[in-house]
């Protein structure tokens, strides 16, 4: 039977309140299976989502990229039904689902029945989520994973590709000298005829000039690479450093946090954290 | 096939090929005069007409159309790859612009690549004569080596932003260290393009004519890209405040002036700024016509078409009056640049400052050929400045004139160091 619509906020509450796991080794654990060693480290950013859509019941994982603009990896486990086609699609808090772009279809694994893999693409910062299709022979059904975008790792280079990097770079350079050097002599002299003295003598200054021009787009193009992971370091997400004390006092444990405010990334977030009635709450709008 | 011929050259007499791997190899490098007979070197025919083929006439190697193809299939890809972005949003290192892109620079690579080793180790020494001598064992024309150069930069920047993407995130930025080196293997290759061109164009080819399209077919690329890498200044909306004009005055007046001297042709830098009207507006023309549909949220303008460029900006009109400029023979550079860049300057702003307001704001600019309400999917339909000039883009009166005043200075400047530019693509020998 055929649902009737129901808001995306409230079906996000609902999925939350029912059946959220956000524990992701439990999710690894059984997917990987029983023979498999299972990996799992705390403050992961991956979610793992155990949930109905319509007919369907799904394990969901997804692991969102480490660095945004990037794509979201997304792992279905249909334990119902087979056959079926998943597909998934980003969906951001401030557009909904008519910002959505097309759902993208999931490929099922090869040798294991039920799963399905797909990536998704998150372009912007910020809260959004993942809306599942299901459709088979049961009939259709939707899942919403909630999942947060944002840069969590700054990546280095590869040292093969660095490598080649770096040799291509000097290959660039000498040729750019050799052009340079040649664009204000050999290129100017006539077919068949020898350079002469001042050729010669415009050939050293140009190569000299080039050197100097290559050396200065070398040195600005570095400083501007450092500026860029820079600025990406200054974005990327920090987690925020708090000493925790837990100490008795007449017989009632009192727990004190001191949150280092100086130094938080999101020290502009820290006002809505207030105590209420000897807890704290977080009022976000 | 197997039987020997034999070519003459204005620097070496008979180089004898035979078989087919000569005839594949000549096709890197036609000779600058080719005559093909089957008979004895003693029955060639007498001096007086080979002498005139000889002392200037030149075929036009394969590697010239390749590399003028090159300079075309890169611009394209560009053009092509901002579209998609602006309406699909989503690719990947195949996708088709970048295919095209990087078609260009293999082409351009190839072609070149294999003349230089085709002039290294298998033509005679004499031969070798038109040639520069690179790392002492290379020989290569000039312009080879501006193409190579461009074919590595642009190849070795894919697995550059390859990397770049996974360690900072996918495209958001048209210039990025990456994008940068990709652009500048373009302007390079696209400029190798010209300099190949004017080594037969200076040695007065009798096939002018063709050399000048292929000229302008290169030189229309370059333009076109370095006015593409600056659209962040040369939008719409700018051109009614004065950095549109300082920044179109130096970026036309760098290249023009020494375009329409190294051309050779009265109206030469007309005709690489219609060129370059003409390609613009025949990709956002086709471009239209193909549907597609934004693949990256947050999607806010649902698209069902390829996004086309902005409407080109009339720059044949200033380049008429630079041209007759350029015809005066009594003139001096300085006189000729300052004149030039008082011509540009001013002829633009007389034509796009009225035009702006059309293509932002009349109804009437928002069709197929105008492409007025060309829009980018992660932007709102209904932002209130989308048909209007934001405040922020009005300039006044007076700052606007004092930024034409700055821009004719700038401008003249650029355009004196031009003429010395295109004096010294007059003299490319090799």
């Amino acid at each position: 039977m055929k649902r009737p619509p129901i808001s995306h906020s409230r079906t996000v509450l609902r999925n939350f309140r029912l059946r959220t796991v956000l524990i992701n080794f439990i999710l690894l654990f059984l997917l990987a299976g029983m023979t498999v060693p299972a990996l799992a480290h705390v403050g992961s950013p991956d979610v793992a989502l155990e949930g109905n859509a319509g007919p369907y019941r799904l394990l969901v994982s997804v692991r969102p990229p480490d660095v945004i603009p990037g794509t979201a990896q997304v792992t279905v486990f249909m334990q119902n039904g087979s056959g079926s086609e998943v597909s998934a699609q980003p969906i951001y808090f401030y557009s909904g689902s008519k910002g959505a772009p097309s759902a993208d279809v999931l490929q099922p694994v090869p040798g294991q029945p039920g799963q399905y893999k797909g990536l998704v693409w998150l372009m912007n910062d910020g809260s959004s989520s993942i809306l599942l299709h299901v459709a088979g022979t049961a009939g259709k059904g939707d899942l919403i994973v909630p999942i947060v975008a944002v840069s969590t790792a700054q990546k280095k280079l590869p040292v093969v590709t660095g490598y080649v990097l770096i040799l291509l770079g000097i290959l660039l350079f000498i040729l750019m000298v050799t052009i340079i050097g040649a664009s204000v002599s050999d290129g100017l002299t006539r077919k068949g005829e020898a350079l002469s003295a001042a050729g010669r003598r415009a050939k050293r200054i140009g190569i000299g000039m080039a050197v100097l021009f290559s050396s200065l787009i070398v040195y600005g193009g570095n400083s501007w690479w450092s500026q860029w992971a820079g600025r990406y370091r200054r974005f990327m997400y920090h987690p925020m450093h708090a000493d925790y004390q837990l100490r008795q006092d007449n017989g009632m444990n009192q727990l004190t946090i001191h949150i280092d405010t100086a130094n938080a990334q999101r020290k502009g977030w820290l006002p809505y954290v207030v105590p209420d009635h000897g807890k704290r709450c977080t009022c976000l709008s | 096939m197997g039987n020997g011929f034999f070519i003459s050259d204005s620097s070496y007499t008979a180089i004898g090929y035979s078989g087919n791997w000569g005839v594949l190899l000549s096709l890197f490098h036609k000779p600058r005069h080719m005559s093909l007979t089957i008979t004895p070197p003693m029955t060639q025919p007498a001096a007086p007409a080979k002498t005139r083929a000889l002392s200037g006439a030149a075929t036009i190697p394969v590697y010239i159309y390749a590399v003028s193809l090159a300079s075309l299939l890169t611009i394209v890809g560009i053009l092509w790859d901002i579209s998609w972005h602006r309406s699909i949003g989503r690719d990947k290192f195949l996708s088709p612009p970048h295919i095209l892109i990087y078609l260009g620079a293999i082409f351009a690579g190839l072609f070149s690549g294999l003349q230089v080793l085709w002039n290294s180790f298998y033509r005679k020494e004499a031969s070798k004569a038109t040639m520069i001598k690179v790392w002492g064992i290379f020989y290569s024309s000039l312009g080879s080596l501006f193409c190579i150069w461009g074919a590595i930069a642009m190849l070795t920047s894919a697995p550059f932003d390859d990397w770049w993407h996974n360690a900072y995130g996918l495209d958001v930025k048209i210039l990025s260290p990456p994008h940068t080196l990709l652009a500048m293997g373009m302007i390079f290759l696209q400029f190798g393009a010209c300099v190949s061109l004017c080594k037969y164009l200076n040695a007065a080819s009798r096939k002018r004519a063709l050399l000048r399209v292929l000229f302008v077919i290169a030189a229309t690329s370059l333009l076109t890209m370095v006015y593409t890498l600056f659209t962040d200044y040369l939008h719409i909306r700018g051109m009614r405040a004065p950095l549109f004009y300082i920044i179109a005055a130096v970026t036309s007046l760098l290249l023009l002036p020494a375009f329409g001297r190294a051309l050779r042709f009265k109206w030469g830098i007309t005709a690489i700024t219609a060129g370059y009207f003409l390609l613009v507006g025949t990709s956002n023309w086709i471009l239209q016509l193909f549907p597609s549909e934004p693949k990256l949220g947050p999607i806010l303008t649902h698209l069902t078409h390829f996004q086309p460029a902005q409407f080109p900006a009339l720059v044949f009109i200033p380049a008429l009056a630079m041209d007759l400029i350029l015809q005066r023979q009594t003139l001096n550079d300085w006189v000729k640049a300052l004149l030039m860049s008082l011509a540009f300057v001013s002829l633009l702003a007389a034509v796009q400052y009225p035009l702006s307001g059309f293509l932002l704001e009349s109804p009437a600019s928002r069709n197929w050929f105008f492409g007025g309400d060309t829009w980018y999917f992660g932007n709102s339909p209904d932002l209130p400045f989308r048909y209007r000039f934001r405040p922020e883009d009005l300039a006044s009166l007076p700052a606007v004139l004092e930024g034409l005043f700055i821009a004719i200075v700038i401008g003249g400047l650029c355009a004196r160091l031009s003429l010395r530019w295109g004096k010294w693509m007059q003299t490319i020998q090799r």
